[in-house]
């Protein structure tokens, strides 16, 4: 099992697997998800939430973090639509979700993500909402929700103005976009 | 050498410096012959890694060897975790190589660099599949 690899020899199989998965063609990415099944696609996401979870300080951290959010985002962008309708996927927004609040959490620890961190952050999230809000609203994910209120609620003090405009932007379209019960 | 005869240490440790010495070769890249367009099929998928060996030698080498000791840390994590981690070293000090090298600096240039070792992504994916799939919430 990955995770139970010794911190340093962890590191070292991370940090390759992620500086291959930036560099990779998106289109390549795009047609090895196509062909992937939802399993398989699922561990992808394991792995990278792992690197998240194993990369916390320094500038490295900030490097497979924004690998992350940009594979989340992709994903998001060509398959989040089709995330309702399947219920194997579920695991896999799980795993999304998970991943998006280590980073939210990584900011509350370094006393806040930089400004461009935030950005890249809230796009990822403005697709999630926008492409499949009845999952995220749903009940198993109401941590998700607790923790994303929250740090946008914070994030809207950010002494950025863009910054909070955005924050403020995005709650609003999570109040607009949540099912009714 | 076949590997069975290959499993002393010492032995190791000399065959990831023959390795790292292949690897911080000046024109280690052109020597691989980096892909211009390169997309997969269904068909390629399972054959990519003997591809890429077959058309890209040293890349092929070094993916071989990083398949056959990841193979082992998923078998075994906490034995002869230091070896690995030395075989680890040389492909990241690879990879600091490609990045930083002042020739390949543009985009294209790291994608086309990137998908020799694409296998890579597809042997950690695919091994770790039966480690964490009960294991949503916590990995």
């Amino acid at each position: 099992m990955l995770s139970s690899l010794p911190e340093l020899e962890l590191e070292e199989w991370l940090v390759c697997f992620m500086y291959v998965l930036k560099n990779t063609p998106r289109t390549t990415v795009q047609s090895w998800m196509n062909l992937e099944p939802p399993k398989r696609r699922l561990n992808l996401f394991n792995v990278i939430d792992l690197s998240v979870k194993t990369f916390v300080k320094g500038g490295l951290s900030k490097q497979i973090d924004f690998v992350a959010l940009d594979i989340i985002a992709h994903y998001l962008q060509h398959y989040g639509s089709s995330v309702e309708d399947k219920d194997e996927a579920s695991p896999l927004l799980k795993r999304i979700t998970f991943t998006l609040q280590r980073i939210f959490h990584k900011g509350e620890e370094q006393l806040d993500n930089t400004s461009s961190m935030l950005s890249v952050l809230f796009a990822t999230l403005r697709l999630l909402l926008n492409t499949c809000p009845r999952p995220i609203f749903a009940d198993v994910q109401s941590e998700f929700v607790e923790t994303l209120i929250y740090e946008l609620m914070r994030q809207c003090n950010h002494f950025d103005p863009t910054i909070r405009a955005r924050a403020a932007a995005l709650l609003y379209l999570a109040i607009s976009v949540c099912p009714l019960p | 050498m076949k590997r069975q005869h290959a499993t002393s240490p010492l032995f190791q440790t000399f065959k990831f410096l023959f390795l790292k010495i292949l690897s911080q070769y000046e024109h280690y890249v052109p020597l691989n012959l980096p892909p211009h367009n390169f997309t997969v099929t269904e068909a390629e998928l399972a054959q990519l890694g003997r591809a890429i060996k077959d058309n890209h030698a040293l890349a092929g080498l070094m993916l071989d060897e990083v398949g056959y000791y990841f193979q082992l840390a998923i078998n075994d994590p906490k034995s002869d975790s230091l070896l690995r981690t030395q075989l680890m070293i040389v492909l990241r000090a690879l990879f600091v190589k490609h990045e930083s090298d002042l020739r390949y600096r543009n985009r294209i240039c790291q994608e086309r660099i990137a998908t020799l070792y694409f296998p890579y992504l597809l042997t950690v994916s695919h091994r770790v599949l039966h480690a964490h799939t009960n294991n949503v919430v916590c990995c």
